[in-house]
């Protein structure tokens, strides 16, 4: 129904961003020289071809583009000092904005060669100058202040590669599918409580050009689709109650086809009606069972974020694991990696694969906990105490430096439980807690975590989809508007048992370094206790004249 | 060029059928228990084909064509004599969506229910939030909240939209120029078009589809002098459509004026000292100065009302703007005139039949014989001027306020560019010079941001920043015999409404300026101003790398 169309250019023909990069690269480090001249800089081009489309209420909200939209952003990264010591080092006690931001610069999209050297040559000088700049301050900081409580260098070795993949496509059908996105929004739409609904179908392709003055030259295409339904209404106690469901794939012929989404939009309104009755969940501790997906989020929020190497140097940060390598984090039975080498996982397409990061690094898998015990972080090319080398992690959007970040994080376990032994476990922990029901948290929308020392060092993982499991044996009860918090190594020591199940979560991740994609793969999770809190609650009416409807309003 | 179709009757159209009926319910029955209804309402929906080609040194940069619709609500509660509007609070009854593309009147109206509901919402708590605030301040301010609009119905007929493809070639030639000129060190050539309806109902009769068309060609250049100063300058074209453009050759003229100006400007002295004496505008500096200076005192829609201080309302606390002249005050010389007619020149692409509040547009008489008699107003009324006079033109706060259209300013006894040199340097001999200043561009304000330097300042980041003076590219210093020495790095002082009452001369040809945000054309004479502080401003200066221009080895 819906594929990449034409095929990618050939890895030998000519290519004239190539080109423009590596003159102007080679240009440029051999003509400035001295102190101040950069001992490294790096290009990053990012093309990306974006097509999307949106219906809402059985038309078309956005218009077809045929072509797509396209745009090319270059980043540049320019280095003064010495691999030891250098500009990007972090200035203590300064006050800024946002030091991941810099001006990312857009190029053009003919490959005309003196159009693109011209267009590379400002953002060279811009982000030279830059760099000499903070070069000065951060060796006036290193005066000032006391010794880094990391000494480790900023900038560490890497080997060249060359690897000129074909392009990816930049043509996508999207007319095949505007029947499609009209109908389903149609169908999300059809009942008078049903508020707002979108369908959205979006693909991009990204094709990704790194040189460096180390001589790396590397060309790699990505792909990604996604179709997704919304639709939200609101309660009558005034909180909005919003559900989204999405499918992420590499290759739009891996989306699902109309009979399965034509369910799913009836699936989703339907239990979008049945959340707007369900009540409100209440402040809660006890044990707790995320299936799948929430329990991928979990991870991610828990562990991830705290185990992304930039952060162990980074003196505002909360170091949950820095000293805990070597030492048991959770019990024998559970493993974690993140492994961007992994383009699927048992058939599904992992968001968080790639060849090579955004520093020019071969993907390599990361160990993170082995039998229980912590391996490691997750690393870029800023080394850290005792792990000085990148395992292919630096990543980044357009516009902002790579940091460590994961890609596609993946829970196993030595000890699979079947999902009702899970639920018959569940059920005997409330028991023994003197609780009158367990909760299974079934669908999550996404989560944050706080990493700094200022605030709690605590996460919020967003439940959408809760059930109370009751222990005298009543129905199961959904409920609402419940966040799932607490502290990182507390709640890792509550895992008690994993299931058989692992579940795939494909989404996308913001953190210093902007958005980017990645994947959790996770079996459910039981966990001894875990805490709830009220989500927060809006208090708007809901609208106060019915639904505009055809022949007279609903 | 837009067709007006004069005397059509108005016919039924989706989009106005779709607005009125939303807005037909929302004063019929919309209301809350203890609350006022509204007791008018009105919207403006932008349905237009937007396409945009940007250019450098002949390569696309980017490229968009496509339609889009945009709708905003204003609910009105209270009465005509006291209403929400206009008045400093986070809830002024305006609310902004987006509609789906297509004909389907139920569609269409969903998203205008939305909008109006929380904009009626939001208008109550605003109204509120005024009385509150005004009843704790002694005396108090009667003139209305807003003058009801009469019955206006008429639709034009729809443009043809201007596509892409059309405007490529233009962006992609004129951009081409500056690969012959290595100097400029940046170069950017945008060509966009708007095409479409700006449809205006409200629920006191007024119903307009007013057909849209501009076809804008701008050209952006920087240069970089060898002591690291920048200077970037622009060059515009604005028509109704691509025939009404300037011819190719007048336009690669332009560009290749920016181009060669610019790049003489980079070896040009800096102004060695302050200058204090009479100053000659010429032709584009001339509207420049008097949209700048004369405009805002010519606008008569009162500033939002402040609460009073002790208030517990919460303001940015931004300092007021000197508000509009008084009638009977003295603006100009006597002779003078101002007049503003968006509907004299059909062909102009700031003219309009109908304002943005549906009012129909008319010749105002601004100043005349230098005395200011009319104020531009919209239907929200001030103490001297109580009713509109179809200038409704930037929403701002919630409000349409009165701007100008296509204003023209006409001096009482035009001279020859011979006699502005002999009335300039009779005025200089009084501040015992031989010479006098002419600045022949001022550089639109947010030019400055194009110049490379800090784009992060606090003020900018809070939106505090106040409005910039425009600066002149150059001044030039004209002695007796003609002789004349060209500076750079100088800005203007006391240019203020003031120094307007000050002329000492004016030319018999008036140049034409666009300014964008709503679009106006200003049309003034060169003129000579008989005191302006012409101070040493030297540009930032940031050294050039040693990497030249990929354009100097070409």
């Amino acid at each position: 129904m819906l594929a990449w169309l034409a095929l990618a250019a050939q890895a030998e023909e000519p290519d004239a961003v190539m080109d423009a990069l590596r003159t102007e690269l080679d240009r440029t480090t051999r003509t400035l020289q001295g102190e101040d001249a950069p001992y490294f800089l790096g290009y990053r081009l990012t093309e990306s071809t974006r097509f999307g489309l949106e219906a809402r209420y059985g038309q078309l909200a956005e218009p077809v583009e045929p072509e797509g939209r396209r745009n090319r952003q270059l980043d540049v990264v320019a280095r003064v000092g010495s691999p030891h010591r250098d500009s990007t080092h972090a200035v203590r006690g300064a006050f800024s904005f946002d030091p991941n931001i810099h001006l990312g610069k857009p190029l053009p999209l003919d490959d005309d060669p003196m159009a693109l050297r011209v267009e590379i040559w400002n953002a060279t000088g811009k982000e030279v100058r830059d760099a000499r700049e903070r070069w000065q301050r951060v060796k006036a900081n290193q005066v000032v202040m006391v010794a880094d409580e990391d000494p480790s260098a900023d900038f560490s070795d890497a080997d060249r590669v060359v690897d000129l993949r074909p392009l990816a496509a930049r043509a996508l059908d999207l007319q095949a599918w505007v029947p499609v996105v009209t109908e389903l929004s149609g169908i999300l739409d059809d009942d008078p409580q049903v508020h707002r609904s979108a369908v959205m179908l979006d693909g991009v392709a990204t094709n990704t050009w790194i040189v460096t003055s180390e001589g790396t030259a590397i060309r790699q295409p990505r792909t990604w689709a996604r179709v997704a339904l919304q639709a939200s209404t609101r309660a009558e106690d005034g909180t909005m109650v919003q559900l989204y469901r999405w499918k992420d794939v590499a290759d739009p012929a891996d989306l699902p086809d109309a009979d399965t989404l034509r369910g799913w939009a009836t699936d989703l309104r339907d239990d979008l009606l049945e959340m707007r009755e369900a009540p409100s969940g209440d402040a809660y501790s006890g044990p707790v069972l995320l299936e799948g997906s929430a329990a991928g989020v979990f991870v991610h929020e828990v562990l991830g974020h705290r185990v992304e190497g930039h952060r162990q140097k980074d003196e505002d940060e909360g170091h949950t694991f820095r000293d805990k390598v070597g030492q048991r984090i959770l019990p024998p039975f559970v493993d974690i990696v993140d492994d961007p080498t992994l383009a699927e996982w048992e058939g599904l397409p992992l968001n968080g694969h790639y060849a090579y990061d955004e520093e020019g690094v071969p993907a390599q898998r990361a160990v993170l906990v082995e039998d229980g015990v912590f391996r490691g972080f997750l690393m870029s090319r800023s080394p850290i105490e005792g792990f000085a080398e990148s395992n292919g992690h630096g990543r980044a959007q357009p516009w902002r430096q790579p940091v460590s970040r994961m890609a596609n994080t993946i829970v196993s376990t030595s000890e699979p439980h079947p999902r009702e032994e899970l639920r018959r476990m569940l059920i005997a922990e409330a028991k023994r807690q003197g609780r009158p029901f367990g909760l299974i948290v079934e669908d999550i929308e996404g989560g944050f975590t706080l990493t700094g020392r200022i605030y709690p060092n605590a996460f919020n993982v967003r439940a959408v989809t809760a059930w109370r499991v009751y222990t005298d044996g009543r129905p199961d009860e959904r409920v609402r508007n419940i966040d799932l918090v607490g502290t990182p190594l507390i709640a890792l020591q509550n895992v008690m048992a994993l299931g058989d199940d692992p579940a795939v979560f494909n989404g996308f991740c913001g953190a210093e370094s902007g958005s980017v994609p990645n994947a959790a793969v996770s079996p459910s999770m039981l966990l001894r206790t875990l805490e709830v809190q009220k989500k927060e609650k809006d208090s708007e009416r809901p609208p106060i004249l019915p639904k505009p409807a055809e022949g007279g309003d609903t | 060029m837009i067709a007006w179709t004069i005397g059509l009757a108005w016919a039924s159209d989706p989009v106005l059928d779709a607005m009125q009926a939303e807005l037909g319910r929302a004063v019929e029955d919309l209301s809350l228990e203890g609350a006022d209804p509204p007791y008018t309402a009105f919207s403006r929906v932008m349905d237009r084909w937007t396409a945009s080609v940007e250019c450098s040194l002949g390569a696309v940069l980017s490229r968009s064509d496509e339609p889009s619709r945009h709708g905003r609500v204003l609910v009105r509660v209270g009465s005509p004599e006291l209403d929400q509007t206009n008045f400093e609070t986070w809830k002024d009854g305006a609310v902004s969506t987006s509609l789906v593309l297509g004909e389907d009147p139920v569609a269409l109206r969903h998203d205008l229910w939305l909008a109006v509901d929380d904009a009626y919402k939001e208008a109550l708590e605003g109204l509120a939030e005024k009385q509150a605030a005004l009843q704790r301040r002694a005396g108090g301010d009667d003139v209305p909240s807003y003058v009801p609009a009469t019955r206006q119905t008429w639709t034009g007929e729809r443009p043809e939209p201007i596509h892409a493809d059309l405007l490529e070639p233009i962006a992609r030639e004129l951009s081409a120029i500056f690969l012959e000129h290595p100097g400029v060190e940046f170069s950017r050539v945008s060509a966009s078009a708007t095409t479409g309806m700006r449809y205006v109902a409200d629920t006191d009769g007024v119903a307009i589809g007013e057909p849209i068309s501009t076809v804008i060609v701008r050209a952006i250049a920087r240069v970089r002098a060898d002591d690291g100063g920048t200077m970037a300058d622009s060059v515009v074209f604005v028509a109704s459509d691509p025939a009404g453009l300037p011819s190719a050759e007048v336009m690669r003229a332009g560009v290749e004026a920016l181009a060669t100006d610019l790049e003489a400007w980079r070896t040009l002295p800096e102004l060695p000292e302050e200058y204090v004496g009479p100053v000659l505008f010429r032709g584009q500096a001339a509207p420049v100065l008097f949209h700048e200076v004369l405009v805002p005192a010519l606008m008569g829609t009162p500033a939002k009302e402040k609460p009073p201080k002790g208030s517990r309302v919460f303001t940015m606390g931004n300092e007021e703007a000197p508000g509009p002249l008084s009638p009977r005050r003295r603006a100009l010389p006597p002779g003078w005139t101002v007049v503003d007619d968006p509907t004299a020149d059909p062909s102009s692409p700031a003219a309009y039949r109908y304002d943005s509040e549906g009012e129909p547009g008319r010749r105002v008489e601004l100043v005349v014989d230098g005395v200011v008699r009319e104020h531009l107003m919209s239907r929200t009324p001030s103490r001297a001027f109580p009713a509109t006079n179809g200038h409704a033109r930037a929403f701002d706060d919630g409000i349409y306020r009165g701007g100008a259209a296509d204003l023209e300013v006409i001096p009482a006894r035009p001279s020859s560019d011979r006699k502005l040199h002999k009335a300039a340097l009779k005025a200089a001999a009084s501040y015992g010079l031989d010479h006098y200043a002419v600045v022949d561009r001022l550089r639109e304000p947010w030019l400055a941001d194009w110049d490379g330097g800090a784009m992060f300042t606090a003020a900018a980041w809070f939106g505090l920043e106040g409005p910039k003076a425009p600066t002149p590219v150059t001044v030039r210093l004209v002695g007796a015999d003609g002789t004349e020495r060209v500076y750079r790095g100088a800005s203007l002082g006391g240019l203020d409404r003031r120094s307007l009452k000050e002329v000492e001369a004016a030319g018999a040809t008036r140049t034409a300026i666009f300014t964008s945000d709503p679009l106006q054309r200003v049309r003034a004479p060169d003129t000579v101003l008989a005191e302006i502080v012409v101070a040493v401003d030297p540009p930032d200066a940031e050294p050039p790398l040693a990497v030249p221009s990929p354009l100097v080895e070409r």
